[in-house]
C-alpha cells in the first residue's frame, strides 16, 4: 500500500503540472492593442463623464501615443476644457493661450481665442478677457468670427458696467449677423442706462455736515435720524461738560464724537456708492434676461444656447 | 519691521479691549447683534484692515447703522444664532480700496 502510494504521488504530480500548462496555454489570448480611435474616444468618454483629472491623463496619453494622428489639436483643446470645466481657469487659459499661437484661421484656434478670453473673465480678469477678444478680431479673416467676438465683447463690457463701449461692440457687428445676435434690441436696452438712478458720493458727503443729512439724501431714513441723534447728543454733552468746567470729561466726550461725527459721514458716502451699485447690478440683471440665446463651444465649432431664468 | 508687521502689532493693542469685551462681556446679554459680522467682529476687522483711524470712522459708522435701514437692503443668512443681517466689511469699504 505504501509503495503504491509512493508510486502515485510523482504521477499525481505530473499530471496536475500538465493540466496547469494547458490551462496557461489556452488562456494565452492573444494581446490587447489599443489603438488611436479607441484611446481617444476612452478619454473623450471621460470627459463626458465629467471625470475631468482621468479625461486630461488620457488626453494626454494619446497625445503621447500617437502624435502623428491629426485628432491631437483636438485633444490638447479637450484637455484644456476638462480643466475649465473643473474650474481651473488658469491651467484652461494656459493650454488654450498655447493653441490660439500661430494662427492660422482654423476653426479650433478660433476656439481656443474664446475660451481663452471665457477662461480670463472667470478669473476676474475682464479687461484681458476683452483683449483676447480683441486680438482675435485683428487676426481672424472670417466674419462670423469676428462678429462673433465683437459680440462677446459686448457683454463684457456690459459685465464692467462700460455701457458705451459695449454699445460700440454691439454696433460692429455686420449686418450679415445683427439679427442672429439681436444687436437692435441689445443697443435699445442698453440706451437705457442713461436713466440708471444714482447719488453723488460728493454730495452726500458735503450733506453730512448736518449729521444724517446724507444719510437722508440716499433714502436711508432711520440711518439719518440714528446719525442726527447719537451726534447731537454727544455735540450737547460735550458742550454741558465744558460748560460746567469739566475739560477732561469734555475732552474725552469730544473724542468720541469725533469718530461718530466722521462715521456719520463715511457713512453717507458709503450710502451712496452702495446705492449707485445696486442700481447698476439691477441694470446688469435686467440687461442679462435678454440675453436668452449665448454661445457655447461644441465639437466642431460653437452651437447656441437658449436659456431661461424660472 | 514692515509696514504690514507695525499694523498688526498696533492692531493687536487696539483689538485687545474688543477681544476683552467679546469674552467676558458680550455673553452676559447673549448675541444680539442683528449682523453678521457682529459689530464687534467687523471692528476688529476694519481695524486690521484699515489701521487705527479709518477703523475706528468705520466701526462708528457700522455701530449707527446696525439694525436700522441695513436690515431691509442687505440680505439675512442663517448663521449659528439664527438669521442675521449679512453686512460684511467687503460690503461697506469697497469703493475706499
Amino acid at each position: 500500500m505504501e509503495s503504491t502510494i509512493r508510486f502515485h504521488r510523482p504521477i499525481f504530480s505530473l499530471i496536475m503540472l500538465g493540466v496547469l500548462l494547458l490551462a496557461g496555454a489556452a488562456n494565452a489570448a492573444d494581446p490587447l492593442t489599443i489603438d488611436a480611435g479607441s484611446q481617444y474616444r476612452f478619454a473623450q468618454s471621460r470627459l463626458d463623464a465629467d471625470a475631468f483629472d482621468e479625461a486630461i491623463a488620457e488626453f494626454n496619453r494619446f497625445i503621447h501615443f500617437f502624435p502623428d494622428d491629426p485628432r491631437v489639436p483636438r485633444a490638447r483643446f479637450q484637455t484644456g476644457m476638462a480643466h475649465y470645466r473643473a474650474g481651473r481657469y488658469p491651467e484652461a487659459a494656459a493650454v488654450f493661450d498655447r493653441q490660439s499661437r500661430n494662427y492660422e484661421g482654423l476653426p479650433l484656434q478660433n476656439e481656443a481665442f474664446f475660451m481663452l478670453s471665457r477662461s480670463h473673465a472667470d478669473q476676474g480678469r475682464i479687461e484681458q478677457a476683452i483683449l483676447d477678444l480683441h486680438n482675435l478680431t485683428a487676426v481672424a479673416a472670417d466674419v462670423d468670427v469676428i462678429d462673433r467676438a465683437r459680440y462677446e465683447q459686448g457683454w463684457l463690457y456690459v459685465q464692467q458696467g462700460q455701457w458705451l463701449q459695449a454699445d460700440r461692440a454691439f454696433d460692429a457687428v455686420t449686418p450679415a449677423n445683427r439679427n442672429r445676435y439681436r444687436i437692435a434690441d441689445l443697443r435699445q436696452s442698453l440706451a437705457a442706462h442713461d436713466a440708471i438712478p444714482t447719488k453723488s458720493p460728493t454730495l452726500a458727503g458735503t450733506l453730512s455736515i448736518v449729521p444724517g443729512g446724507g444719510q437722508l439724501y440716499c433714502n436711508r431714513y432711520r440711518d439719518a435720524l440714528t446719525a442726527f441723534l447719537v451726534n447731537a447728543g454727544l455735540i450737547l454733552a460735550a458742550w454741558e461738560a465744558f460748560d460746567n468746567d469739566l475739560p477732561a470729561l469734555g475732552g474725552v466726550i469730544t473724542f468720541v464724537e469725533f469718530g461718530f461725527y466722521a462715521g456719520n459721514i463715511y457713512g453717507a458716502v458709503s450710502g451712496a456708492h452702495k446705492f449707485n451699485r445696486d442700481r447698476v447690478d439691477d441694470f446688469k440683471s435686467h440687461f442679462n434676461g435678454n440675453r436668452p440665446l449665448s454661445l457655447a463651444p461644441s465639437p466642431g465649432g460653437a452651437a447656441l444656447l437658449l436659456s431661461f431664468d424660472f | 519691521m514692515s509696514e504690514a508687521n507695525t499694523l498688526n502689532e498696533g492692531s493687536g493693542i487696539l483689538t485687545g479691549p474688543i477681544h476683552f469685551y467679546q469674552k467676558y462681556l458680550s455673553g452676559a446679554d447673549g448675541h444680539r447683534c442683528p449682523m453678521t459680522p457682529s459689530c464687534s467682529g467687523y471692528a476688529v476687522q476694519a481695524i486690521r484692515r484699515h489701521g487705527a483711524f479709518w477703523g475706528w470712522i468705520i466701526t462708528c459708522d457700522r455701530l449707527m447703522r446696525c439694525g436700522r435701514d441695513e436690515l431691509k437692503l442687505s440680505p439675512s443668512v442663517m448663521t449659528r444664532q439664527g438669521m442675521r443681517c449679512q453686512d460684511p466689511l467687503d460690503n461697506n469699504d469697497f469703493w475706499l480700496r
